[in-house]
């Protein structure tokens, strides 16, 4: 029951985000959107470890009886990928501080504008 | 256990719909901010502490702070301006003069630097505003007295008449050049125009807090005692 | 129009997807939590499995989190400098500052190193050190920690500790029996066993807090602190 709980929120989240990157004007909406798709994303892993239950995978001591545990690999996967998500979103911004000191702004049909005007 | 997580799913899903309908970027940061508390509670209550450690550090504290940085303004305002006297003139140090007096007004409210470029004549200034070279133009313009205004907006900030005298147009501060030299005369005045800045369209920003700072200086009255110090 | 039609779109892409993933979320019996912690003799059976069964899969997030810190970096080299002229620093606020600071260097070290006995690890604590120094940072002065990083050498050290995570996770990742004889040995749930996965926790962590704070130290540089 957790299980589906978590993995349709997070359904809705990635939905959101992508509706989010295609249709915002500024750039730093777009960004974070693409960071609202990637909490979803995790949050999906999250729900698929949540499957067989909801007890963290830590064992006190060898010989007891087996309880509810959760599963540890998706959790060992999505690990790094949150670390890794935000090492991503430094290197978008660093494109978007790149843009804002050539052309001033952060609107992305403008900058489109001004592009297609200088070829 | 299941309400909890209900309620916190549902708390998620409507942050992150007001996080894209903000009306400015840093409403959406904090919005951002407290989403990822959420997921970050959700998974701890599912059984993953690991997980919920690292979001929760990553996705509050690190975030916020790099976006915070990168959305900050941080740029220079490019100034073009003519000389011309009482409105904008090299004095002994630095420059002097009404518009002056404004530009930096406004410019020190919103946490900008000024840079200021000397041009000879209207026509230089409005092709280095067309180029991108330079962001606001000054120096006592007037509306009638541009030919074509595309890509350039216009941004009044006095109303002042314009006089007819022995069948020639006047502006405003000749009008008052020769007043003083010689208080007899009359003249009548003809039309209302006004003294503009030229913006060019692709610096919105710098349009959306000229006019809202114009208002709130006419509003305090600070835009009168400016006019009656120079003029 | 546009905002309408990308709606309906997206709405049935993901009632699709919905309607498909339902067999894989209904809860299922087996679970392998019990047979990882007996086989490679450690609690945290989260750790062991980055570490000891999937470590082929960590190696490469490590070479690739480096190499994005590399690129920003880099990539910033062309932006102008901002002048550090006034930065104001207040000195109360500076102490909170550096409590701050310190709390998190004593949770480093307790989160890390007890890496395989209780939730934690490398990645985690590497974060949890990095938004602790750079709030001691931006209360106290940036320009105070640079030179203190030039006077420890923390380039070096950086270098020698990445040498040493590549070459013994490909170890672990071509013979993986040397290392789970070794973990039998040890006794369960003491602070020296698991074998290797201590000392791989630690070097992850550090390597995770340099790049972390050299992608934050290039934003400040050029965009002036906060």
């Amino acid at each position: 029951m957790i299980s589906q709980v978590i993995s349709y929120t997070s359904f809705f989240a990635v939905a959101i985000g992508i509706f989010g990157v295609i249709t915002s004007r500024n750039l730093i909406r777009k960004i974070i959107s693409l960071g609202i798709c990637e909490t979803g994303t995790t949050l999906f892993f999250v729900g698929v470890s949540a499957a067989t239950g909801t007890f963290a995978p830590v064992v006190p001591a060898t010989g007891m009886a087996a309880v509810a545990f959760s599963d540890p690999v998706p959790q060992a996967v999505i690990i790094t990928g949150i670390v890794i998500n935000f090492s991503i979103l430094c290197l978008l911004l660093v494109f978007t501080i790149m843009l804002m000191n050539r052309y001033h702004t952060v609107d992305a049909k403008t900058i489109e504008r001004i592009l297609d005007k200088e070829e | 256990m299941v309400p909890v997580i209900i309620s916190f799913g549902v708390l998620f899903v409507a942050s992150s719909i007001l996080a894209l309908k903000s009306s400015s970027s840093f409403n959406a940061v904090i919005w951002f901010g407290i989403l990822g508390f959420l997921a970050s509670a959700m998974m701890f209550l599912a059984g993953a502490p690991d997980v919920a450690l690292t979001q929760v550090t990553i996705g509050v504290v690190l975030v916020v702070l790099v976006y915070i940085m990168a959305i900050r303004k941080q740029r220079r305002v490019r100034l073009g301006y003519i000389s011309k006297q009482q409105m904008i003139e090299e004095g002994e140090d630095g420059l002097a003069g009404l518009e002056w007096d404004l530009i930096s007004k406004i410019d020190e409210k919103e946490g900008y630097d000024v840079d200021a470029v000397n041009y000879d004549n209207l026509r230089e200034a409005i092709n280095a505003l067309r180029s991108g070279r330079i962001d606001v133009i000054c120096g006592g313009i007037t509306r009638d007295s541009l030919e074509s205004d595309e890509g350039i907006i216009l941004v009044p900030y006095l109303t002042v008449n314009r006089y007819e005298y022995e069948n020639e147009l006047l502006d405003f501060l000749e009008m008052k050049k020769l007043m003083r030299k010689n208080p007899a005369i009359r003249a009548v005045p003809e039309k209302e125009t006004e003294f503009v800045f030229l913006l060019s369209e692709t610096s919105r920003d710098i349009r959306a807090f000229f006019e809202k700072d114009l208002e709130i200086l006419v509003h305090s009255g600070e835009l009168e005692r400016l006019v009656s110090k120079h003029l | 129009m546009k905002s309408f039609m990308t709606f309906v779109l997206i709405a049935y892409c993901f009632v699709i997807i919905a309607f498909g993933a339902w067999d894989n979320l209904v809860y299922r019996d087996d679970n392998n939590v019990m047979e990882i912690s007996e086989r490679l003799n450690v609690p945290n059976t989260v750790t062991a499995v980055y570490l000891q069964s999937r470590v082929y899969d960590t190696l490469f997030e490590i070479i690739l989190f480096t190499m994005v810190a590399m690129a920003v970096a880099l990539m910033l080299k062309s932006e102008p400098v901002h002048e550090h002229n006034n930065q104001t620093i207040d000195n109360s606020t500076s102490v909170y500052g550096s409590l701050v600071g310190v709390l998190s260097l004593t949770a480093f070290c307790f989160v890390v190193l007890n890496g395989h006995l209780s939730p934690g690890g490398g990645f985690a604590g590497g974060v949890i050190l990095a938004s602790g120094i750079s709030l001691y940072a931006i209360t106290s002065g940036f320009s105070g920690v640079n030179r203190q990083y030039e006077r420890m050498k923390a380039g070096l050290i950086e270098g020698v500790s990445f040498v040493i995570i590549i070459s013994s996770m490909t170890f672990a990742a071509v013979f993986p029996e040397v290392f789970q004889q070794l973990n039998q040995k040890q006794s369960f749930g003491a602070l020296f066993s698991g074998g290797i996965i201590p000392m791989l926790n630690v070097l992850i962590g550090l390597k995770v807090y340099a790049a972390s704070w050299k992608m934050v130290g290039e934003f400040v540089a050029r965009r002036g602190p906060l």
